[in-house]
């Protein structure tokens, strides 16, 4: 009976070479589980003290409260910008019928305009204006130069 | 009594101890972290960006639990994530313009002198590194989970679901194409393909 061959854990070089490798790349112990976040306080112990001068001791805002900040700065920011622009616009349109003369609109040309033009309000001016253009010019005689 | 890989995890139900929560999710770290850090290293051959990742991984289990969510099998969701982070830190930016850990740099871990056969066995293992970066990331990772981990090829078979003949086969021939460019590169003797299934 042969007896048996003595065990080698690894024989070949390749494998004792990929062995140490693989070994060196891991840590040595193993890192522990990492703290789950709720676990972790969000504000340190040493901020979490009275504020101070010092603005390193400052507390700090939790995510929730610089989120409602951030949505409170926009609401009033969106309100104040309609405020302004509803005061704007009453503003002008309550000048602008102050100080505009009545006018006659196109509308009323059209309402009371004829398929002949007779009473047309600017066809009643034409003959005035023509009329103007006839009166003679007046006479320049030699005396005068 | 822990729960294994294959029962439906939910800490959220039932009493809702923390400690029973913590205690659970320590076990699962013990059993599956390194896993996570052979696929992590796998694929991208950096020790400390695996570990962060592997963190990363179980983080975001916590925060599964924190949410309710009920995890059919822990295992199979831990490498799915870690994959995943393993695959978002290709396209982040840091990837693009990041730096390279000092190992890839110079093949020397530390600034500091080092003794001569510390050096050599540095040196040894750049080469290697170097080597197998040019292997394919499923030879990467059967190589880490036999090397790194100590995994017999049935404890492979069942972390990579395939059967134990395909782990022998795998493993053989990755060891023989890391053999052959380490022998072609260096003066590295070439080993014998055959000695690591008679091994397994």
């Amino acid at each position: 009976m042969n007896p048996r061959p003595p065990h080698r854990p690894n024989p070949d070089p390749l494998d004792r070479l990929l062995s140490d490798f693989f070994k060196a790349q891991m840590k040595q112990p193993w890192p522990q589980a990492p703290l789950p976040p709720a676990t972790v306080p969000l504000i340190p112990s040493e901020l979490a003290t009275p504020p101070t001068i010092d603005a390193r001791s400052r507390p700090v805002r939790s995510p929730a409260d610089a989120t409602a900040r951030a949505r409170f700065t926009l609401a009033a920011s969106v309100a104040l910008a309609l405020g302004a622009a509803w005061l704007f616009t009453n503003h002008y349109e309550a000048s602008h019928t102050a100080t505009a003369p009545p006018q006659v609109g196109i509308s009323d040309y059209l309402q009371r305009g004829t398929a002949s033009g007779e009473n047309h309000p600017l066809l009643k001016e034409i003959p005035k204006t023509h009329n103007k253009a006839e009166v003679p010019p007046p006479k320049i005689t030699i005396d005068d130069l | 009594m822990p729960k294994g890989a294959d029962q439906p995890l939910n800490p959220g139900d039932g009493s809702g101890c923390r400690a029973e929560r913590r205690a659970e999710f320590e076990t699962l770290y013990e059993l599956y972290s390194r896993d996570v850090w052979a696929l992590a290293y796998a694929r991208w051959m950096d020790a400390d960006l695996a570990l962060d990742i592997t963190q990363e991984t179980f983080l975001r289990l916590w925060k599964q639990w924190e949410a309710g969510e009920v995890i059919q099998n822990p295992r199979a969701w831990l490498l799915r994530v870690a994959r995943n982070l393993a695959e978002d830190y290709a396209k982040s930016a840091f990837r693009r313009n990041g730096t390279q850990p000092p190992e890839m740099l110079s093949s020397v871990r530390a600034a500091q002198p080092l003794p001569a056969e510390e050096l050599e066995r540095q040196e040894q293992f750049a080469q290697l590194r170097a080597v197998l970066e040019e292997l394919a990331p499923a030879d990467r990772e059967i190589l880490t989970l036999r090397y790194g981990l100590d995994y017999d090829a049935q404890t492979i078979a069942e972390r990579l679901g395939v059967a134990v003949t395909a782990v022998h086969m795998r493993l053989s021939r990755a060891r023989q194409r890391l053999a052959e460019r380490l022998s072609y590169h260096t003066d590295f003797p070439a080993g014998q393909p055959a000695s690591e299934t008679q091994r397994s």
